[in-house]
């Protein structure tokens, strides 16, 4: 019983050694502040770890469960910084002030207007083109992630292509 | 300014990989002390709910010896008094002639006083 443990716990620190810098990219992309992605991807290692022995997939559907686990966190992080009826597609705004913030000193201006583009998607979309564009993700692995069908997130990138395209050639000057 | 080795994309956030590594070390080692902790706090769980049954079944058992001790005295008393009363005692020390006079005695034989 207690080597279960051990080989889960070493197992665990493996995944997190292999997986753990993506997962924080991921979710600091989605809620933008930096102590909100601390604490969902403390929360997601929680639950990782929660799950980890009833895990039974191959390596792809493994790190689309890590992905839905992270995905799930930094969602349920910006659903507490919505007011009553309020929608998280309605964070855009607070989300770009955020950006500007956070953003670092030597960051250069069309990078923060690019993350200020993403941030203006709806979440879907948003989650789609981040998974694709930043974490070379398949369109199968992201279905499996947002539990869509693979033709619905085929779409979702489309249109935020397009979106970001638009965006982008209004805001640049 | 962030570049994301793994996919060659840029992020506009300062943290160094080293910074992340240490973030992400450290929510594992949280998770993994969290996880212990809650087995311990199960298993002290898991002894006290049988401390407790433990407890009903001997409970249970005492209730049950003392309800049967006091249903065989109560059954056996009756039988005990008809042994002992004083006409029981009176009887069984006639001798069997004396007896005989004492079942045929006609009621109107008995001397008024």
């Amino acid at each position: 019983m207690l080597g279960d443990v051990e080989r889960r716990d070493q197992g665990f620190a493996l995944l997190m050694r292999h997986y753990g810098r993506a997962l924080y990219w991921h979710i600091r992309r989605l809620v933008v502040n930096h102590d909100d992605a601390q604490d969902a991807l403390q929360e997601t290692c929680i639950k990782v770890l929660e799950g980890i022995a009833g895990f039974k997939g191959d390596e792809e559907q493994l790190a689309s469960w890590l992905y839905k686990i992270a995905t799930r966190e930094a969602l349920q992080s910006l659903r507490r910084r919505t007011r009553l009826f309020q929608s998280i597609d309605d964070l855009g705004d607070s989300l770009v002030q955020q950006l500007h913030a956070e953003a670092s000193v030597d960051a250069d201006e069309a990078t923060v207007l690019f993350q200020q583009a993403i941030l203006q998607l709806p979440t879907q979309q948003r989650l789609v083109f981040n998974m694709r564009y930043y974490d070379d993700l398949t369109h199968e692995q992201i279905a499996q992630v947002l539990g869509k069908n693979v033709g619905t997130v085929k779409t979702s990138y489309h249109y935020a292509v397009e979106k970001l395209r638009d965006y982008l050639k209004q805001h640049s000057s | 300014m962030k570049d994301l080795e793994y996919t060659n994309r840029r992020l506009p956030y300062g943290e160094s990989d080293e910074q992340v590594d240490q973030l992400v070390s450290a929510a594992t080692a949280h998770a993994i002390e969290q996880s212990h902790r809650r087995a311990t706090a199960w298993h002290q769980r898991h002894r006290l709910v049988w401390a407790a049954a433990a407890m009903v079944v001997i409970l249970l058992g005492v209730g049950a010896a003392l309800f049967y001790a006091e249903h065989k005295t109560a059954v056996t008393e009756p039988d005990s008094e008809a042994y002992a009363g004083p006409v029981d005692t009176f009887l069984s020390s006639l001798t069997d002639d004396e007896a005989m006079q004492v079942a045929y005695y006609e009621i109107d034989e008995i001397p008024e006083y």
